[in-house]
């Protein structure tokens, strides 16, 4: 089984986790890190290495970040070079969508080839506004 | 000659907050990051230039490259520098480079290092170089966020 783990600022890695929880249920094997004000960010990294080497079971880890190129993300992205036994994939923009779609994929067996890109995609496509969507729906009926 | 409008101690060097507030705040168009180890790994390097906005230059020095671009800025260069310790503006100041201000911006809870100020830690060894830098004229203040108004750290030391 492929590993979560989601790295955030602040307690959002808890929260989104809270809600998911509620569309779907307790789940395994994750882990959420969050950075707060006046953390070490050498132990955050430590922190961060040492909830990818737990969670890889052999089928690697998919890492969930807030922000492209903040602290979670520079950091994830930092200790590569040092975790090359272990198989990630990182992807930033963490959303609700994007991890529904996570957890479902591993559910249904995915790899974490195919997670990551199926997370990526439910993430992007989650980002709709209503009546743009209510026109799009307007024009495909009067088709 | 160009200038230094922003000289930032973070741990973290280049990150999201940096990156977005600072640089419209202070117009900066160059970020010159001073740290030896971070110099001397490319992939760090490749790292931290994702961050970089596309406009903005970048560049990533040790002590001694970096004491030298910065004591003679290219014309029309705004330049913001970034270092992890307050160590390494008192080895650039050594070398020649001078600064109005120094402002610290990240310095988490290392083991070595004591609470300063809410959330900026500091060693008794840096608090030394804080000492010595301020004694240069320099003035130096804790300013994390930008909009969060900044503290003058005469009084604390």
């Amino acid at each position: 089984m492929t590993g979560i783990l989601i790295v955030t600022h602040g307690e959002m890695a808890a929260g989104i986790m809270d809600s998911l929880s509620l569309i779907m249920g307790e789940q395994e094997q994750y882990q959420t890190l969050g950075l707060k004000h006046g953390d070490d960010i050498v132990e955050f990294s430590e922190k961060i290495q040492a909830g990818i080497c737990q969670l890889d079971q052999g089928d690697g880890v998919l890492v969930l970040v807030d922000l492209f190129s903040a602290s979670p993300y520079n950091q994830a992205a930092l200790c590569f070079n040092k975790l090359k036994d272990h198989s990630y994939r990182l992807i930033s923009g963490v959303n609700l969508p994007m991890i529904i779609e996570a957890f479902n994929q591993r559910m249904i067996g995915s790899d974490l080839e195919t997670m990551y890109q199926a997370a990526m995609a439910a993430g992007k496509d989650g980002i709709k506004e209503f009546l743009e969507e209510m026109a799009k729906l307007e024009k495909n009926t009067r088709v | 000659m160009g200038e230094i409008v922003l000289a930032r101690i973070d741990d973290r060097l280049i990150h999201g907050q940096v990156m977005t507030a600072w640089l419209q705040f202070t117009g900066g168009n160059h970020i010159v990051i001073v740290d030896d180890a971070t110099a001397g790994d490319e992939f760090t390097k490749s790292i931290m230039s994702m961050a970089v906005p596309n406009g903005i230059k970048l560049s990533i020095l040790g002590v001694a490259d970096g004491a030298k671009l910065l004591a003679n800025i290219p014309d029309g260069h705004k330049v913001i520098v970034l270092a992890k310790e307050p160590q390494t503006y008192w080895q650039l100041i050594e070398n020649g480079v001078s600064f109005d201000e120094i402002i610290i911006g990240g310095m988490g809870a290392r083991k070595d290092r004591k609470t300063f100020y809410k959330n900026i830690s500091a060693s008794e060894e840096e608090k030394e170089t804080f000492r010595n830098i301020v004694s240069k004229n320099v003035k130096m203040k804790i300013h994390v966020i930008l909009d969060q108004g900044s503290q003058a750290i005469e009084g604390l030391l």
